[in-house]
């Protein structure tokens, strides 16, 4: 049985730099972080008020 | 490793939002003594009633426009205490146990709102800045009369 190098038969893969469109993906993010923020903010400033 | 920009962003946000999320809890916790209401004072809940301060119930004053008030919770009452008159101003602290299950111990409309486990003491501090009836409430279902457990609670010039 041959054994196969690796070294001489693959070919080094050229990596494509390509930038994913990640717009909308942290635009939802925001919004999810704006709601914890906003809710966070709301219940904080409830338990001041009636410290 | 590569990051797109974007992902560094919603990172830097996400840990930055944690960091300031646990130094407030840390700053509550450590700085302004906030902790949880059962601490760590517990007793036996089948000798309640020979255990101080929970031998003699009710409000007791304590300085100056500072009050203590002692309660026990039993299904279904907040025992002992009843025709609770605070002046406006004063503060108060809870101290509360129970004698059987877990029974909950509320003011709407104020920041008092605890659980009353048995075989601990439960505190919490309040300071009634406004004249009115408040209703201290049971808000953990304790049982067939549940809705009935509750008590009233003035607050008078």
């Amino acid at each position: 049985m041959k054994l196969v190098n690796s070294k001489t038969e693959s070919q080094p893969v050229k990596i494509e730099k390509s930038e994913e469109d990640l717009k909308g993906t942290i635009i939802s993010v925001f919004m999810v972080g704006g709601f914890i923020a906003l809710s966070w903010a709301g219940v904080y400033l409830l338990f001041v008020a009636r410290f | 490793m590569h990051f797109h920009k974007f992902e560094k962003i919603w990172l830097i946000v996400g840990s930055g939002t944690l960091i300031v999320f646990l130094l407030i809890i840390g700053i509550n916790a450590f700085a302004m003594g906030h902790t949880p209401p059962s601490e760590d004072e517990i007793l036996n809940p089948r000798e309640v009633d020979t255990t101080p301060p929970f031998d003699e119930p009710g409000l007791k004053k304590v300085s100056e426009n500072e009050y203590e008030l002692v309660m026990v919770a039993q299904a279904f009452t907040f025992e002992s205490v009843k025709d609770l008159k605070i002046p406006k101003g004063a503060t108060v602290h809870f101290k509360v146990t129970s004698k059987d299950v877990v029974h909950g111990f509320q003011i709407p409309k104020t920041n008092v709102n605890m659980m009353i486990t048995p075989g601990h003491v439960n505190s919490i501090t309040h300071t009634f800045d406004e004249t009115g009836q408040f209703l201290i409430l049971c808000n953990e279902y304790c049982g067939v009369g549940h809705q009935a457990m509750g008590v009233p609670l003035e607050v008078i010039e």
